[in-house]
Formats: C-alpha cells, sequence, structure tokens
C-alpha cells in the first residue's frame, strides 16, 4: 500500500508539473454579458405543443450602429420540406430520416421596449421570416426602427408557441418523452466588426450565438420530470403543474427535457452535481456514465481549464428517440445506447466524454460551428480520443475477448477514406455529403490533432491545447487562434502540418521501397599499382555488411520518423528520417545482414493513408508469414463451420 | 477399426446382404461414438478442409500484406488494432469476393457434410459379420444411397426452423413494442427477447427431430419422408427426454471453447511454442466438439432404433 501510494504521488507531481505551463495561462472567469433571456415556457404534452413568452435584453457590443437584428427560428427547419434542413440532399450523416409529425414556432409578439422616441415599437409586421423564392423560415431578419448604437441596450418583448416535431435530430418529442432544443427565437451573434453572424438551420450544421445569462421558467405537467440547462433556483408544483425556475449565467442556449418516465441517478463529482436521467431499465448506463464523468471532469479540467458550471445534466433517451441523444447544450448533454451494451463496448463512455467535451469547444470556446464546424466537432473528437485513451488505454472503443480497439485508430483509418475529397476546414453545408462532413470534420481533426501529439509529444501538446482553450474561454475564437496555440506550443513544423491537413487537404503516406545488404569486400577487378597490374577475381571479405533502405515520403505533410531496421541476427536499430525530401536512401552498415525495416513503428503518423506499405524486407531474407492471423482465422471458421454444417 | 468388445447378441444380420463384408446392424445398446474413434477423427479432418477452403483467400491476403513484415501479422494484433483496422478499411474492395466465396463454400459445405453424416450414422450403427468396424467402401457406399433422403430432409428441416426463428424474431419484435407503453422500453425489450427465446424452443425440437430423422434413414433405408415419421414416432415417446439428450451435449460442447478462450488468452499465442500450443488446443476443442455431435448422433441412433423396436412389439 505504502509502494502504491508513493507512486501516486510520485504521478500526481509529473501530472501537475506537466500541466503547469497551460494553468498559467489566465482564463477569465466570465464572458461579456451580451444577451439576458427571461423566459417563462410551458408545455402541452398531449398536443406537444410548447408557449413561451419573456424578454430578451440585447447589448450592442460591435463598433457600429445596427440597424436590423437577426434572429434564428430553427424549429421551422422541420416546418415542411422546403426548408434547408429538409431539402438539402446528403448522403449519410445524422437527420436524414422523415419527419412523422411537423414541427414549427409562430413568433406572436415582438416589440421593441425602446423604439423610436423611447416608445415600444411592434417589429412583428417588419419581421423578414424568409427570402423571396426560399422556404427556409429559419433565419429572420427583423428591421428595427432606428439604429443601435455602439454599448447601447436593448429590450425585446416576445412571445411565440412551438409545435414540435417527431424526434429529429435533437429535439422533438415521442410519445410523452420531449427533447426542446432551438425552441425559443434566439437572436444571432453580432461580430465586433457590426456583422451578423447568421445562417439558416443546415442538417450538418450546428450553432453560434452570444453569451448571456439565461433565466427560464419551466411549467409542465406534475407528473413530469425536468432536466434543464442551469441549476435549479425555484422549484413548485401548482394546480397540477410542476414549474422550475432555471437560471445560468455564461452561456450562449438553453435546451431541457421533460418527461414522465424519467428516473435520475447523480452525484458530486470534482464539485459539480452531476445528475443522469434515464428511461427505466438503464440504470447500468447511467451508473457507465457517471463513471465516465468521474474520469473525465477533472481530466478536462486539468488540460483545459477547470469546467465553471455548478451542474451538469446527462440525459440518456429511450432507444425509440437515439436521434436527441449525441448532442451538447450548456450544462447539458445527450447520450445514448442500449441497456444491454456489453461493457467492453465504449460506445456508452465515448458518446459521454465526446458529449462532455463539447462544453468546452461550443460550450466555453464557443466557436463558429456553422463556419467552422471543425473547431469544435474536431477539435473534440481529438480531446474525446486522448480522455478516452488516458482512462481505457487501447481498448477505448472496444476491449472484448483480449481484442481491443482504440478510438485513435478508428479516427485515423476512417479520416483516411475521404481525406482527397474535400478540405477540414470549410463552413459546414459547403460539405457535399455527410459521411465526408463525419470522416472529416470529427475524425481527420482528431487524427491530425493525435499525430501531432505523438510526434511532437505529449507535453508539448499539453502546452498548446491548454493554453488554446484557456486563452480563448468567451472568446469565439477562429483557425488562427488554434495554429497559432500549436506553433507556441509544438513549433512551425507542426503547425504548418496542421495547416495543410485542415486547409489543403493536406496527406502524407510513407513507405519502405527496398531493403538490402551485401558482405563488405575489397573491390575486385583489375588494378594498376606501382607500374604492374595486377587482377583481384575476389576481393578479400571483411564480415561486414553494407546496404541501403529506401524510404519514400508521398504527400504534402511532413513529420520526422523513425525507421526500425532488423538484422538476420535479431538485434534491432532505429534511425530517425527527418522526412524532408520525398525519397531517400538511407545507408546501413553492421555486422549482421539486414533483414528488414519498418517505418513508423510505434505509430506515431496515425494520418499516414495505409501502413500496409511501412515495411518491406530483404530479397533473401525469410518471410515470417502470418502465423497468429492464420491460426485464429482457421480455428474461428472451423467454430463457424460447426453452427451450420450437420 | 476393431469391435472386438461386442459380443455376439450384440449384432444383427441384416437377412438381404450374404457378402463376405456385408453390414450387419448392431444391438441397441452396442450403438456407441466411441467405438468409432477413427470416424470421429476423419470427421474432424473433413470439418478442418472445409474450413481451411473457407479462410484460405483471406489468409493468403493477410499473408500479403504482413507476411514480410520482420514480426509477421504481429501488428495486427496489437493493442488498439490500428492496422488491423488499417487492413481491413484499405482492403475493402475485396469484401464482396471474399463474401462469395465465403457463400459458396458455405453453401457447399452445409450441402456436402450430409455425405460423412451419413457415413459416420452407417458406421456407428453397423458392423461386420466378424465384428469389425465397417469398411469405409462400404460406409461411403450406404452414405451415397442415403443422400437424397437426407439432402430432403435438409432443406425441409432447415425451410422448417428458418421459418419458426422468422416468427419467434417476428413476435419478439412485437412483444416488445406492444409493450413499450405500458411498461418502458428496456422492460419491453427484455420481454421481447424472452418471447422470442421462448418461441425458439419448437426450433430447437426440430433439429432433433432432423437429427432423429436423419438417423432413420440410416438404420431404416427409407426415404426422408417416412424417416420422418419414424423420428415423430420417436419423439412421441419421450420428447423431453430427446431433447434433453441433445440439449447437454450443445450446451457442454460450449465448455471446451471456453476453456481454450480461457487458456488461450493465458498463454498469449503469438508465436513459436505458445502458438504451436494453442493451434493444438483449438483443434483439441474442435474434436471434443465433434465428438460431442457423434455422441448425440449415436444416441439419436439409439433412439429411432429403440422406438421401432418397441412400437414393432406392440404391433
Amino acid at each position: 500500500m505504502m509502494r502504491r501510494s508513493a507512486l501516486a504521488i510520485c504521478s500526481l507531481a509529473a501530472l501537475t508539473a506537466r500541466d503547469a505551463a497551460a494553468e498559467d495561462v489566465p482564463m477569465p472567469a466570465h464572458a461579456e454579458e451580451v444577451v439576458r433571456y427571461t423566459l417563462v415556457a410551458a408545455l402541452d404534452p398531449i398536443a406537444h405543443t410548447v408557449h413561451g413568452e419573456g424578454t430578451l435584453r440585447w447589448r450592442n457590443t460591435s463598433s457600429a450602429k445596427v440597424s436590423e437584428l437577426w434572429l434564428h427560428l430553427y424549429l421551422n427547419a422541420f416546418k415542411n420540406e422546403g426548408s434547408l434542413f429538409l431539402r438539402t440532399p446528403l448522403n449519410g450523416g445524422r437527420g436524414g430520416g422523415p419527419v412523422k409529425d411537423w414541427g414549427y414556432v409562430d413568433l406572436r409578439k415582438l416589440v421593441l421596449v425602446q423604439g423610436l422616441d423611447g416608445k415600444p415599437a411592434d417589429l412583428l409586421p417588419g419581421l423578414e421570416k424568409s427570402r423571396p423564392g426560399d422556404h427556409d423560415e429559419t433565419d429572420a431578419r427583423v428591421p428595427l426602427p432606428r439604429e443601435v448604437a455602439p454599448g447601447e441596450t436593448i429590450d425585446l418583448e416576445m412571445s411565440w408557441d412551438d409545435k414540435l416535431p417527431t424526434v429529429i435530430e435533437r429535439t422533438g418529442y415521442d410519445g410523452s418523452f420531449h427533447m426542446v432544443a432551438q425552441w425559443f427565437p434566439k437572436i444571432a451573434r453580432l461580430e465586433p466588426d457590426g456583422t451578423w453572424a447568421h445562417f439558416p438551420f443546415h442538417r450538418l450544421s450546428e450553432f453560434y450565438a452570444d453569451f448571456g445569462t439565461y433565466d427560464v421558467t419551466l411549467d409542465v405537467p406534475q407528473a413530469f420530470t425536468i432536466g434543464a440547462t442551469g441549476p435549479l433556483a425555484e422549484s413548485r408544483v401548482e394546480r397540477g403543474r410542476r414549474v422550475e425556475r432555471h437560471v445560468q449565467a455564461d452561456i450562449h442556449d438553453f435546451a431541457w427535457t421533460a418527461w414522465d418516465q424519467w428516473e435520475s441517478v447523480g452525484e458530486p463529482i470534482d464539485g459539480v452535481d452531476v445528475k443522469v436521467l434515464h428511461p427505466p431499465g438503464y440504470r447500468v448506463d447511467a451508473q457507465r456514465e457517471l463513471a465516465t464523468m468521474r474520469f473525465m471532469l477533472p481530466h478536462f479540467g486539468r488540460r483545459y481549464g477547470r469546467y465553471p458550471y455548478a451542474v451538469l445534466t446527462i440525459v440518456h433517451p429511450p432507444d425509440t428517440s437515439r436521434e436527441a441523444g449525441g448532442m451538447e447544450y450548456p450544462t447539458l448533454i445527450t447520450t445514448g445506447g442500449p441497456w444491454y451494451g456489453p461493457p467492453g463496448v465504449r460506445a456508452v463512455e465515448l458518446v459521454t466524454a465526446h458529449e462532455f467535451g463539447h462544453q468546452y469547444f461550443y460550450g466555453l470556446i464557443a466557436t463558429n460551428e456553422n463556419r467552422w464546424p471543425f473547431l469544435d466537432e474536431g477539435i473534440n473528437s481529438f480531446a474525446e480520443d486522448e480522455a478516452m485513451g488516458k482512462w481505457l488505454g487501447a481498448g477505448s472503443v472496444l476491449d472484448l475477448a483480449g481484442l481491443t480497439v482504440s478510438d485513435a485508430a478508428v479516427q485515423a483509418v476512417i479520416s483516411n477514406t475521404a481525406v482527397h475529397d474535400e478540405r477540414v476546414a470549410q463552413p459546414a453545408p459547403a460539405f457535399v455529403t455527410g459521411s465526408d462532413y463525419g470522416a472529416l470534420v470529427y475524425f481527420r481533426t482528431g487524427a491530425i490533432m493525435e499525430t501531432l501529439r505523438r510526434v511532437y509529444g505529449e507535453d508539448a501538446m499539453n502546452a498548446a491545447m491548454g493554453r488554446y482553450a484557456r486563452k480563448n474561454r468567451f472568446q469565439h475564437p477562429g483557425p488562427e487562434a488554434l495554429l497559432a496555440s500549436v506553433e507556441e506550443g509544438m513549433g512551425p513544423q507542426a503547425a504548418a502540418n496542421l495547416r495543410a491537413a485542415l486547409f489543403d487537404k493536406g496527406w502524407v503516406d510513407y513507405a519502405i521501397l527496398a531493403v538490402n545488404s551485401e558482405p563488405t569486400h575489397d573491390a575486385a577487378g583489375v588494378f594498376d599499382r606501382d607500374g604492374r597490374r595486377e587482377t583481384i577475381a575476389e576481393g578479400h571479405k571483411s564480415g561486414a555488411h553494407q546496404g541501403s533502405i529506401v524510404v519514400a515520403r508521398r504527400g504534402t505533410l511532413t513529420f520526422p520518423v523513425d525507421v526500425e531496421l532488423t538484422r538476420e541476427d535479431g538485434s534491432t536499430q532505429r534511425i530517425r528520417w527527418n522526412a524532408d525530401t520525398d525519397l531517400v536512401r538511407l545507408p546501413y552498415s553492421g555486422s549482421s545482414p539486414l533483414r528488414a525495416a519498418v517505418i513508423d513503428p510505434d505509430e506515431r503518423v496515425l494520418v499516414d493513408q495505409t501502413r500496409t506499405n511501412n515495411h518491406g524486407t530483404a530479397p533473401a531474407a525469410a518471410r515470417v508469414g502470418a502465423p497468429r492471423a492464420s491460426e485464429r482465422f482457421f480455428y474461428w471458421a472451423e467454430l463457424a463451420l460447426q453452427q451450420v454444417v450437420p | 477399426m476393431s469391435d472386438e468388445s461386442l459380443d455376439e447378441s450384440s449384432a444383427i444380420e441384416v437377412q438381404h446382404d450374404r457378402s463376405p463384408d456385408r453390414l450387419v446392424l448392431l444391438a441397441n445398446g452396442a450403438i456407441r461414438a466411441r467405438r468409432r474413434p477413427v470416424m470421429i477423427v476423419l470427421w474432424w479432418a473433413l470439418e478442418a478442409a472445409l474450413a481451411y477452403a473457407l479462410v484460405y483467400p483471406i489468409l493468403a491476403f493477410v499473408r500479403g500484406a504482413y507476411g514480410a513484415h520482420p514480426q509477421g501479422d504481429a501488428p495486427l494484433w496489437s493493442p488498439g488494432a490500428l492496422s488491423a483496422f488499417d487492413l481491413a478499411v484499405s482492403s475493402r474492395a475485396a469484401l464482396p469476393p471474399i463474401i462469395a466465396h465465403v457463400s459458396v463454400i458455405g453453401l457447399a459445405a452445409l450441402v456436402l457434410a450430409i455425405f460423412p453424416l451419413g457415413a459416420f450414422l452407417t458406421s456407428v450403427a453397423y458392423t461386420t459379420p466378424d465384428r469389425r468396424a465397417p469398411p469405409l467402401r462400404r460406409v461411403l457406399g450406404r452414405a451415397a444411397r442415403a443422400f437424397p433422403a437426407l439432402l430432403v430432409l435438409l432443406v425441409g428441416m432447415t425451410l422448417t426452423e428458418l421459418f419458426l426463428a422468422g416468427i419467434a424474431l417476428l413476435a419478439g419484435g412485437a412483444a416488445s413494442s406492444g409493450f413499450t407503453a405500458s411498461m418502458g422500453e428496456a422492460r419491453a425489450q427484455q420481454l421481447g427477447a424472452a418471447t422470442t427465446l421462448v418461441l425458439l424452443l419448437p426450433m430447437a425440437i426440430v433439429g432433433v427431430l432432423h437429427d432423429l430423422a436423419r438417423a432413420a434413414v440410416i438404420r431404416f433405408e427409407v426415404g426422408g419422408i417416412q424417416a420422418l415419421r419414424l423420428a415423430l414416432n420417436t419423439l412421441r415417446r419421450g420428447v423431453f427426454a430427446s431433447a434433453w439428450s441433445w440439449a447437454w451435449r450443445a450446451a457442454i460442447a460450449w465448455v471446451p471453447v471456453a476453456m481454450g478462450a480461457f487458456v488461450a488468452g493465458r498463454l498469449g499465442g503469438k508465436a513459436g511454442g505458445a502458438l504451436l500450443a494453442i493451434a493444438a488446443l483449438h483443434q483439441l476443442v474442435i474434436l471434443a466438439r465433434v465428438a460431442l455431435r457423434a455422441s448425440w448422433l449415436a444416441k439419436a441412433m439409439r433412439l429411432v432404433d429403440d422406438a421401432h423396436r418397441v412400437l414393432k412389439a406392440a404391433r
């Protein structure tokens, strides 16, 4: 016990020292408050409607006068098949299923309290829900009767009615289960230069908004349990209705769920009240999600700065509503997975870690998910892979019957299938297919970041990402902030590789082209020495061997790699190759013949296009073959045959 | 292939065959799989050959990709499975022909394996007049004659089993979705799974009936339909006893698999002696399972034989 304690203390000390560089980076305690929503919402679970009303206080934090507002009415994405969301053809990705019951939001009241001459102005008549010839009503323009000066604050009074769709990508109802997201008129973000970052709801895109405080009172039937963004400030039951008020500052969205079948478990973890809402019979999954958070909350805190909120609600939707799962909102995430998933299949842990990671990249750093989706989904996929690897090792995706599959391997290999198709760093609506979006935005970004970590070192990566996350908390950074942090932490080559991989479809394939060696001997032939002509038929053999390995680096990325040489006597030797040329002949000299060579033997360059050409054997050397695969596959085939043959 | 332990009364001559190496029906109690170890080994060897034919393209592909690696296919088994996953995804174009190959070989194995099955049943049920194991030539000849009847049974019973499996799955799905609202999703899914499992029991009974009919084909040299009638008669005499005789053998056949997996996990078996030891162990597992299957088939032969004698006596 003493020895283990001592080891633990040493490990903690090493960990603390390693993260210290990042922890020194100043991190704002609060976001600048741009919006303040004070809303009341009542759910009718039979009609699947929500009536909402309240106020929005908004401040012009840009340097320009503003003469119009943009409101996102995202629930209208499910109003008809003319919406951008439903009409965009995509192969792969979520949200492709049919809408069985349409969903929409009807804005009933929109009043600017401080209108012309200080009198209230009705903005509803001037509201432009769509553009001419376009049925999409998710991105509404609101002309103002007067300009709003920089620094000025205005108040809007609103009321609206939501009709929820059947569950489709993040929101909707399924029986009495209600996941209520993108449910209120939400003002777009105004960039510092006075341009609005507004966009219609696209199936591949997520969100972007200004920080502020959300004070939301929810009113549901008494039998329903609520899960919502932010801590519970007030709760009461009156006239058969459950009324809860949730208040949270420093966030940019608000989502909630209500269901009459929710069960819950929870516990404080690292100073945060973590609660899991799960369907009956899913307690095992809920416990797995809590176990995940016991690792993730402190781990992400060390890596990217402390999680600043008091609560985290994990919503595990019923399996019939799995489109509501796997999504993130401030202080509330949705997960998923069947109740019968074996413990070695880490789907529940993975999705929990991933969605929690969004609390940082989507939630706290708050990049523009429409313009640069890789800054959230991609960087978060790396964070998920890094954290899952630290927690569960090589079996972070699967650890079953002796077979382990890692998150890093899955991300790397799948991303390699799409690397030549499209750029990673492009807006979400620019992707032609959903499968490319998934492979590139999530996995390519994750794989290139994991490659940087493996090639340039874990400490350097932790310092770079720790600095990026802390320095940019609440700041809405763009890609240059990430690249700058990577350059600062890992050097210009790392940053150049990252830029090429993200912006220019950068790729690399290492290959061993030839391996050979020969015994060294004195030169044979005809020699004129001291006036005499001498013919040496066979040079004297020294017992040493000389040869070479021809190694290629194809593609546009440049990572230094190791080349491991294996001699006939079984000994090995490693050569470092900077890979600064496309092709090189590496010299070999040794006492034993060269048998084989392997490039990148430690699997550091995850984005290597294929690994089957990473080895080569001298022509005369014996082949090892595939003994283990032969034995196992043969045995498994025998077992399989026994199940079908008489 | 000696049967020295058999006494005179344990064999009954088949009257119509007078050739010197004619076959003699064994007495019921003497029909034992353990008296035919060579046939069991031959059966295992045939399964091994079929399995090798099944996986040969895959093995050739893996050898082509990693056979020249200084550690052979070891990278494919490394933690995290990066190389294995890379190989699988980068070679996905090879998947359709591999699936086609596996399907063809699997189907061929399904049909062709009737032949050794008939041979084993003949071997286990018969002997020569001088109490030796039947010569392979005679056994194969009888198996060849029984092939059409066994094929009819295979097609008919397989379709029946598939039909029952479909019914079980549909009923399980209906139970699951029908009770989701009232019981909750997880409980309803558990009910659905239980429903499916219960309804799969008839499928197992059909499997037992199939084996009894196969035994009847060999024992009485009858066609498939007649064999099925005899098998039903046998089953009627003791459906639970028959099913149990099959079930315990089928259940314990997984014990060597589990033990093999446990030992393989401990040994590692990446290369060299450990790999050879695991290969030997795995083949013992397969052999043990073949022996258990042979034991059940011998039991099936005894059951149909016994039922026939009782019914004959009753008439």
